[in-house]
């Protein structure tokens, strides 16, 4: 059994990344476009991933492209965008089980492959824009995707909370845009985003398999040597600047619990001391705000933080009744502040360590894990294996993590606050 | 202790079943080359199990709704120490979940996975209930309940349930109500705990980077010698029709939710893995994207890419289900009744029928790739009684016809339901 990983630049600003690990059913190809987040074009790039992962010039609708991925085993091809700090990554992934376990000797990967390249060099175009149908069934979709997201309160709240932690950022800004946006949005804007992306973003694709293979790499070389490439490289880290006073904001909604969202945020260039010091504070099960604010006072069922490296940001995370959300806020800061004096004991640091190590070992058995652990490493401009990443928290210091929560403080308090109706939760039926 | 090695020859894979002297049934999954370790020691214990008795008893026992949840949750919590902070020590992740028939403790680890075992199989054999731990507890679930019940998709679910079954406790919420978990005192958890954690009903299921014997080895230590307490649940007779047609809540919701559900005859064992592999072929041609309904659904609006399928199965129940946001659900029930129909007069597309089960074929490799999804599917098996295997054995013999069958009896119209959540 042995795991290989090998990155080569196959044209300017495009990586391609092998890993090779004989223990692996499947295979896992992903291609990552970095960009800068912008408001207006985010939202163009959010559509242009949709439609390049439904259909392509050769497969025209996506119930064809599915019984085309049914008939290889369900191989599937997916896209989706994400935010990282100032950026925004807009995500391709086709995946399929190894041809060893084919029924009837089919080249799986062989025509997956096939199909992928021609969603992404060969989409499915109409004049100046993409297929018109094709356009407006995707169209429809962000729209109802943006409006379902209040359909999860939880990730609402937090959605809404970044409006006002980083006001004035790129970061505040939502990479699908308002409905009334996404309902202007033409088919030539998309093609033209999507062009530009092609030309203009930072490009990383990995490709995880159980056997070397060498064809891939040679595939994507050829055809990324014929665009042209004027790659612009994002600032993949600004810190957000701390407001002058904590921002209140208190926002209400129709439901039983209310929201509680707290940023912090930190100057501190200290990654490792400040990724341990969250998962210290809210990051684990026996951290301090699980062994506090849940289990010794009950207050919530759930209460985590979670550190954002590219924007110097610590974001709480709670549920709880609306009457709470103060007290919970002032034990949140209270349980903070025993951490910038130290009151921590040894064991709990050497604990929350082994804890880290723990998750960052088994990255190896997941071909998605892997993948995302390498493109993370990318992002933070430091490539180093697992292993050498456990060196690095083994040997973060008390004083290190105590210094990182000192560097932080309070920027905003978001309450997403429950109210009362009396039609929710009214029952209507017919016998 | 007998160990038998149970392989699959399509897949190369394999596993050890070993019958534990305690009363346990141990399954330990050898993964080379894996770095983790994924175990979970379960019991046949769900919120379903709302009524029992033991060693022929003559009154059965009832319990408040959530009581196997909320014995899941204090489990956590022994005499002397928090078992997380057990954990803590040995940099294992730890959980537990509860489901409608069943409650697992795990933890996946990369290191010193012995140490772990050895925490996971001491915590859940050594209760410790308090009136005042209860009561902390109380708060802490309450807010779970809470979280669920602003949750849409939970609602609709529910309610879809409610509108199924009469009597079967599948209707109710797992985690129990903020009224019914009032009811819970460290008394019933006890004789909860005493009935179903009798190791005769439980099982510990281990995958990845591990050796049969090590595991046996700390089994051998930790497990206590069990009798088998002749434990029977009781589930009230369960008619073949439905309570109602349809049911609709209002809540804060950007795009109206629904779950359509068909009720048919529950089964056990091989019979209702077999069932439920033919109902879930069945759904994906019906409502695969490209199939005709779902193609013409899309064109004119009535669904999006949130449109999917689900077969609900376990002890008493049985139901295939539709779900996902629409501006017009009526509508979306309408025109799947309609394509029941069609099917069940001029039959499925041939070709399409067989792409369908070629990718079944592939989702049942996928779930033998990883320990975590190994050892998920060998404790769902387990509890089903029927081993991790048999997906690949039913889909290999499945026939067409046997699919037709399947679409005839388990989408009967008169038992099939509408629940929606709107704003």
């Amino acid at each position: 059994m042995e795991l290989s990983i090998k990155r080569d630049v196959i044209a300017d600003g495009v990586g391609f990344s092998a890993i090779v690990d004989t223990k692996l059913k499947t295979n896992v190809l992903k291609i990552k476009f970095i960009t800068e987040l912008s408001e207006k074009e985010a939202p163009l790039n959010s559509m242009a991933a949709m439609l390049i992962g439904s259909t392509n010039n050769k497969i025209k609708t996506y119930s064809e492209m599915s019984d085309r991925l049914n008939a290889l085993y369900g191989s599937s091809i997916y896209t989706d965008t994400s935010k990282s700090g100032d950026c925004q990554f807009i995500s391709f992934t086709a995946s399929c089980i190894d041809n060893r376990f084919a029924l009837d000797s089919e080249d799986i990967l062989g025509e997956l492959l096939d199909i992928a390249e021609d969603c992404i060099f060969d989409p499915n175009v109409s004049g100046d824009g993409f297929d018109p149908v094709e356009f407006e069934l995707r169209r429809r979709e962000l729209t109802e995707s943006i409006a379902a997201e209040i359909n999860n309160k939880r990730g609402y709240a937090l959605m809404q909370s970044q409006k006002h932690i980083f006001k004035g950022e790129p970061c505040s800004y939502h990479q699908y845009g308002t409905i009334e946006n996404a309902e202007k949005i033409t088919s030539s804007e998309v093609l033209k985003a999507y062009r530009k992306l092609l030309k203009t973003a930072v490009i990383e694709i990995y490709f995880a398999s159980p056997s070397e293979n060498l064809s891939v790499k040679e595939r994507f070389s050829e055809v990324f040597s014929k665009l042209e490439r004027e790659p612009q490289d994002p600032a993949f880290r600004t810190v957000s600047p701390l407001k002058d006073e904590v921002c209140h904001v208190c926002d209400e909604l129709k439901m039983k619990q209310s929201k509680v969202i707290i940023a912090y945020k930190s100057e501190s260039s200290n990654k490792n001391a400040c990724m341990v010091l969250s998962r210290l504070f809210g990051g684990a099960p026996f951290s301090k705000l699980f062994a506090n604010v849940r289990e010794k006072m009950s207050l919530c069922y759930y209460c985590t933080s979670m550190f954002v490296y590219s924007k110097g940001t610590m974001l709480i995370d709670s549920g709880v009744e609306r009457e709470n959300a103060d007290i919970l806020t002032a034990e949140v800061e209270n349980q903070l502040d025993m951490l910038k004096k130290g009151e921590f004991t040894d064991e709990e640091l050497t604990n929350i360590k082994l804890y880290i190590v723990n998750s960052v070992k088994s990255v190896s058995d997941s071909p998605s894990q892997l993948i995302n652990w390498y493109f993370s490493c990318y992002c933070n401009r430091d490539i180093i294996s697992p292993e050498q990443y456990i060196e690095q928290i083994m040997s973060v210091t008390r004083e290190e993590v105590t210094e990182a929560a000192r560097s932080f403080a309070a920027d905003t308090v978001y309450v997403l606050a429950a109210k009362e109706s009396e039609e929710n939760g009214e029952v209507d039926s017919d016998e | 202790m007998n160990k038998q090695i149970i392989r699959n020859e399509l897949t190369g894979d394999e596993y050890t079943y070993v019958k534990h002297r305690s009363g346990l049934d141990i399954l330990v999954w050898e993964m080379e080359g894996f770095s983790s370790v994924e175990a979970l020691f379960g019991t046949k214990y769900g919120s379903v199990n709302t009524s029992f008795r033991t060693n022929g008893e003559k009154e059965f026992t009832v319990v408040p709704e959530g009581i196997a949840h909320f014995l899941e949750h204090k489990l956590f919590e022994n005499e002397d120490s928090d078992v997380f902070e057990l954990y803590a020590k040995t940099g294992a992740s730890a959980n537990a979940y509860t489901s409608f028939d069943k409650t697992c403790y795990l933890f996946s680890c990369t290191d010193n996975y012995e140490e772990s075992l050895d925490i996971l199989l001491s915590f859940v054999q050594s209760p410790y209930f308090t009136d005042e731990t209860v009561a902390k507890e109380q708060g802490i679930i309450a807010q779970e309940i809470k979280m669920c019940n602003d949750n849409p998709s939970n609602r609709v679910f529910y309610n879809m349930l409610r509108c199924l079954y009469h009597n079967h406790p599948v209707k109710t919420d797992i985690a129990g109500t903020v009224e019914s978990i009032a009811k819970i005192d460290a008394e019933l958890l006890y004789k909860c705990y005493n009935t179903f954690y009798n190791l005769h009903n439980m099982v510990l299921v281990v995958a990845g980077n591990v050796k049969v014997d090590e595991v046996l080895r700390i089994a051998d230590k930790r497990l206590r010698e069990d009798n088998d307490i002749k434990l029977q649940s009781f589930f009230p007779d369960e008619p073949s029709g439905i309570v109602k047609k349809e049911i609709t809540e209002k809540m804060s919701v950007g795009m109206p939710l629904f779950n359509i559900g068909f009720k048919s005859a529950p089964l056990s064992g091989y019979d209702r893995l077999k069932a439920e592999l033919e109902t879930f072929v069945a759904l994906s041609v019906m409502s695969d994207p490209a199939s005709v309904l779902y193609k013409s659904m899309m064109e004119e609006g009535l669904i999006n890419t949130t449109f999917s399928t689900e077969v609900f199965a376990g002890d008493g129940y049985f139901t295939a289900i539709f779900g996902g946001e629409s501006k017009n659900p009526r509508e979306v029930m309408n025109r799947i009744q309609k394509e029941v129909d069609r099917i069940k007069t001029e039959g499925m597309d041939r070709r399409f029928y067989e792409n369908i089960k070629k990718f079944t074929y592939g989702s049942s490799v996928r779930e033998l790739a990883t320990p975590e999804s190994v050892s998920s599917l060998m404790i769902s098996s387990y509890f089903s009684d029927v081993s991790p295997f048999d997906s690949l054995k039913v889909l290999s013999e499945m026939t067409y016809e046997d699919v037709m069958k399947c679409i005839t009896e388990r989408f009967d119209p008169e038992k099939a339901v509408l629940s929606i959540v709107t704003k």
